[in-house]
């Protein structure tokens, strides 16, 4: 059979298929996909936004310019009115999928590879490389999450873009898969099979990627779907006190935007903002249960 | 059981002295303290006797050498910022802080217990996937939208609690706590109640439930008794997990309801007018409760899990 059907076929996607809510939570995140994909291919580009020339605004920038209309209420033209600066709320709300999407997968993808190798390592080689990075890892634990995400956070506020979140969060991120790795890694070890493609002759590195790693993968989709979600929810907070992203519209700057316009009674961004993230995040958590459901071993 | 306890402890010390280090050195190199603490209009010579001031002249080795040794000794200087002694500061906001998270707490454990057992009696039914549902949906919804929506209705429409503020004692400002507390249950309601459900439905598949039904126990006794004492363990390792982190309290809701706890004064710190001696004495408190709290566990699950003891 060809490796997509053999993949269509496997019992993990079959049952993953069967759950209908499954389906509608791969539905939404396919959306919201759709519109991070055509934030990109329109160039979106934070370092256009800061631009001072009207004639090289940047397509982010005429989108969501200025419409002279500040605090327009909700109407036809403007689903869910404007700003202060007069900016098309709907639009932002868009708009920001970009940069949720940009830090969800970048440090998820930075905290699952840093935590695979680390974890992968600990397990399998053990002895001393085991001590080394479990020590570590121990390190990193026992700063409390908050004051890590901040301190390095704060090293970066003087820099703009969204480097100082990355390596923000994939620092404090990767301890989660590595532990788990480790653990699945240490169970691996001693199953027969890979005693005996080491017996065969095979060497410890390649029966390490042939065999041992491949069977970690589940937690480590697991994980990149949490850590997806875990890095925008974060985001939101860090914008919010001031030490998240600043050129780019951000569903947290909008949300500490409208903090003060809801006293007033306006309350179109706050809507609009926290219904778009609401969504996402409810989706993914649908999805993440789903994942690791259908990729229980356990649950045969 | 003591000498695991002591080993733990004791291979505990490196990390200690790593977290605190970087701790100090990069809280005093790069979080700009000189500039946070001079005019706009400052010259260089004041510069320069700023810098004198706070050590921060000389080899780089050395100076941060002189603090991190001080760091260690758990001396911990002024705080730059509220001109009182460190641990002053820290005492006597953290226990401010406690005054919200340790009810908290309590509170949301034992709810979401509940809610975890009623939800894994009633295992898929009706009921269950409901309390799922709403479990998944609050645990969606952003800590910063439950603020502001809830502070805006009850403080602000409804006036039903003071928005802002404290008192000077504690009596006092028991207004001020209810809301948050209650804004602080209700976000950890939904990621708590869904894990000690998979805890009680993890334990409801164990032989001895269907044992004890056979020999004809009644339902409520099963649950209460049988079924809740064995998952205990993962129920107080997660209580006590969550302790050291609540003497720095819950620093958004600090924030927002003008609550002068450990957890704002933190985000000032670290923010606002840069605070070294602060951020590095409350992560010292943090890093030892953290780990004092780990080997806790540890010593906790060998008494209440006896097959631990025999390793």
């Amino acid at each position: 059979m060809s490796v997509l059907a053999k993949w269509r076929e496997s019992r993990a996607v079959r049952k993953f298929m069967r759950d209908k809510a499954a389906i509608a939570s791969l539905v939404v995140i396919g959306a919201y996909t759709l519109i991070f994909l055509w934030t990109v291919f329109t160039n979106l580009d934070a370092d256009h936004v800061n631009s001072k020339k009207p004639q090289e605004l940047s397509w982010l920038q005429q989108y969501t310019k200025d419409t002279g209309e500040a605090h327009a209420s909700p109407s036809g033209k403007y689903w869910l009115g404007t700003d202060r600066l007069g900016r098309d709320i709907t639009k932002r709300v868009l708009v920001s999928v970009n940069v949720a999407f940009k830090i969800g997968l970048v440090t998820a993808f930075i905290a699952c590879f840093i935590g695979l190798i680390m974890g992968g390592l600990a397990g399998y080689f053990g002895g001393w490389v085991d001590l080394v990075i479990t020590w570590i890892y121990s390190v990193f634990s026992s700063i409390p999450y908050i004051v890590l995400l901040l301190l390095i956070a704060a090293i970066f506020r003087e820099s703009d873009g969204l480097t100082g979140l990355y390596v923000a969060f994939g620092v404090s991120f990767w301890i989660g898969p590595a532990r788990v790795v480790r653990g699945e890694i240490m169970k691996l070890k001693e199953l027969e099979y890979v005693q005996a493609a080491i017996a065969m002759g095979n060497s410890r590195i390649v029966v390490l990627f042939k065999h041992v790693i491949p069977n970690t993968m589940h937690l480590i989709f697991v994980y990149f779907s949490l850590l997806f979600i875990g890095a925008i929810k974060s985001e939101v907070i860090l914008t919010f006190l001031g030490l998240g992203v600043k050129g780019m519209p951000s569903w947290g700057l909008m949300i500490s935007d409208a903090k003060a316009e809801i006293t007033s009674g306006i309350w179109g961004q706050m809507l609009g903002a926290s219904l778009a993230l609401f969504v996402l995040v409810y989706a993914f958590n649908i999805f993440t249960d789903a994942l690791q459901d259908a990729l229980d071993p356990k649950h045969q | 059981m003591w000498s695991y306890a002591l080993k733990r402890i004791v291979a505990f010390i490196p990390v200690y002295i790593v977290v605190m280090g970087f701790i100090t050195y990069v809280s005093w190199e790069h979080m700009n303290v000189v500039d946070a603490h001079l005019d706009k209009n400052a010259q260089a010579q004041e510069r320069r006797e700023l810098e004198e001031q706070l050590g921060l002249t000389g080899s780089v080795f050395l100076r941060n050498a002189k603090k991190i040794w001080k760091t260690l000794r758990f001396q911990f200087g002024m705080s730059m910022t509220k001109n009182r002694p460190v641990k002053t500061v820290l005492w006597e906001r953290g226990i401010i802080s406690l005054t919200l998270t340790l009810p908290a707490l309590f509170l949301s454990t034992f709810i979401a217990v509940v809610i975890g057992l009623f939800a894994a009696y009633f295992r898929g039914q009706a009921v269950d996937r409901f309390i799922m549902m709403a479990a998944t949906v609050g645990m969606s919804v952003s800590f910063l939208v439950y603020i502001i929506v809830f502070q805006y209705l009850l403080t602000f429409k409804l006036e039903l609690f003071p928005t802002y503020g404290w008192n000077e004692t504690f009596l006092d400002s028991l207004s001020f706590l209810v809301l948050p507390i209650f804004i602080q249950v209700l976000v950890s309601l939904g990621y708590d109640s869904r894990f000690y459900r998979a805890v009680m439905v993890e334990e409801s598949t164990k032989d001895y439930i269907t044992t004890a039904y056979a020999k004809g126990v009644s339902q409520g006794k099963v649950i209460f008794v049988h079924m809740l004492r064995n998952a205990l363990i993962p129920i107080i390792t997660r209580f006590f997990i969550a302790m050291p982190f609540l003497f720095m309290g819950s620093f958004l809701l600090e924030m927002f309801f003008g609550i002068p706890g450990l957890g704002s004064t933190m985000i000032n710190a670290l923010t606002g007018k840069t605070d070294p001696p602060l951020i590095i004495g409350a992560t010292a408190v943090l890093c030892t409760g953290y780990l004092i709290f780990l080997v806790l566990t540890d010593i906790l699950y060998a008494v209440v899990d006896p097959r631990v003891r025999l390793e």
